[in-house]
């Protein structure tokens, strides 16, 4: 969305603007998303995700007992205690200085332990590269001071790009105000993406595992 | 099934015999210790070796970029149990490797010596990292909830158990508490996740489950017909259940069918988590 108040885009990207992050994280309010996947969109968008793979999924529930639908964004939670870095055999998988959990292409050699690791089913095979993949809080534009591709697409702030450690951030605030907490706390993992308005009964529903396109029967054209 | 596939029930089916066989050999230097005659354990030691190569090339097999292997050996992370298991067996493969050349190719009437007895000593804890290090492995994978079950590293020691005995010829008693203790185990495992996973929604799980139950049995029968057919003779002679049984070479009839058992049972497990997810969420 357009801001007037703020400078134009080109005058706030660079190697310049890039932020110095204590710990990157994210904040997602289920009260406000919508089910557009504007997200998933600009996700597969500007990472070319191939067909069938997501980085970050919208997951349609229906509330127990009620008709009314709820809309729960799903992606890589960039844990603190994240339990893919420590299952991956060649250090594929790494946190960079403010937490963001990136996958080092070069080291990856599908050795696919990374992904039932994952409580939140974030990682997924791309079978076009034989390698792991996942959200990386979009490391190409968040170095240079833009938000994730998600973020920025979404038209209901549902979702929100900061600095969680820092008291001033606005990201932080807002999950402070909010009372933001993780999702699958009982998976011990302190993840940095922190959910505002969600619900057990959504856990035990959307949990994990991205299902293959062939493991659900679907056939892409 | 994704994304462990068949080639890891493969690899953890090897690396269980590779344990037994290993675990086979430091028994028969144990046992000659006190007899004063020393059995050829080149045999179970090759076993062992070609174990490992084959579990190594089926682990290879199962990586989306082959090509890459070589990262597994070259990089170390102390968190990974993949990493650690990559030492593990490597280790138990050069000691194995030392002590099939440091013994006689033949049954000797001595004791074996000190360089056996002291690979020996370095084997046989090996042999039990190497059993129950894949079940580390599985408890790591935080998105499996089936897999984490303390019953899982017991459960697969007593499958290399279960083979270590068939190869060193044990007393027909211990080859069948090795099976009953098998055997029991995967059903106390079965109790303790639930046996739905593996039955309802899944028929090769169910088929797995029935295909191990059937390969553990036949050993039991070959056992039991060996034994019947076999001819009397003095209380020194094999044949007694209390004494090793004679024999040279590997009972590999035999080892087969609990090697096939170890196999399906490994093959069910993985199946059944990896279509179980999520409860993680305190109910």
């Amino acid at each position: 969305m357009i801001d007037a108040n703020q400078p134009p885009p080109w005058e706030t990207v660079g190697p310049e603007h890039a932020q110095t992050r204590r710990r990157a994280g994210m904040v997602v309010d289920i009260d406000r998303c919508v089910g557009c996947h504007s997200c998933s969109v600009a996700c597969k968008t500007e990472h070319q995700v191939p067909l069938g793979n997501f980085r970050q999924r919208t997951h349609y529930l229906q509330r127990p007992g009620q008709t009314q639908l709820t809309f729960v964004p799903m992606l890589c939670m960039h844990c603190q205690d994240a339990p893919c870095i420590a299952a991956c055999p060649t250090s594929a998988l790494g946190a960079l200085d403010d937490g963001r959990v990136v996958i080092n292409d070069q080291r990856c050699n599908g050795t696919k332990a990374c992904i039932p690791a994952c409580p939140y089913g974030a990682i997924a095979l791309d079978r076009q590269t034989g390698r792991a993949d996942k959200c990386d809080f979009c490391v190409q534009r968040t170095d240079v001071g833009l938000d994730p591709a998600c973020v920025e697409a979404c038209p209901t702030q549902a979702l929100r790009f900061g600095d969680m450690d820092d008291p001033d951030d606005p990201v932080a605030r807002y999950a402070a105000q909010r009372e933001a907490a993780a999702y699958l706390p009982s998976a011990g993992t302190r993840p940095s993406v922190l959910y505002v308005g969600h619900d057990r009964w959504m856990e035990k529903r959307a949990h994990s595992v991205q299902r293959t396109h062939d493991e659900d029967g679907i056939i892409y054209e | 099934m994704s994304p462990f596939g068949w080639w890891i029930a493969v690899y953890f089916a090897l690396a269980t015999l590779a344990a037994g066989a290993g675990a086979a050999a430091c028994a028969l230097v144990a046992q000659s210790a006190s007899q004063g005659r020393s059995p050829s354990i080149r045999a179970p030691l090759l076993l062992a070796g070609v174990a490992i190569a084959l579990g190594a090339g089926a682990l290879i097999l199962d990586l989306e970029q082959p090509g890459r292997f070589w990262l597994t050996l070259t990089s170390y992370n102390p968190d990974s149990w993949l990493s650690r298991g990559s030492r593990i067996i490597a280790l138990f493969g050069l000691i194995a490797l030392a002590l099939f050349l440091v013994t006689d190719p033949e049954p000797t009437d001595r004791r074996p010596s000190w360089p056996e007895y002291g690979l020996a000593a370095l084997l046989a804890p090996l042999a039990v990292l190497v059993a129950i290090y894949p079940a580390f492995v599985l408890d790591q994978e935080a998105g499996r909830p089936l897999w984490h079950s303390a019953l899982l590293p017991v459960l697969f020691a007593a499958g290399a158990l279960h083979v270590a005995t068939a190869i060193a010829r044990a007393p027909a008693l211990l080859e069948v508490a090795a099976t009953a203790l098998e055997f029991a185990l995967f059903a106390a495992y079965l109790l303790a996740v639930g046996v739905t996973p593996f039955v309802t929604g899944a028929v090769p799980c169910a088929l797995l489950v029935v295909a191990a139950l059937g390969a553990w049995l036949l050993p039991l029968a070959m056992l039991r017909r060996d034994h019947a057919h076999r001819p009397a003779r003095s209380s020194k002679s094999s044949g007694s259940s209390g004494s090793w049984r004679s024999g040279r070479g590997i009972p590999w009839l035999r080892v087969a069918c609990i090697a096939i058992g170890c196999l399906a049972i490994r093959a069910a497990i993985l199946l059944a988590g990896q279509r179980t997810y999520g409860p993680l969420i305190d109910s």
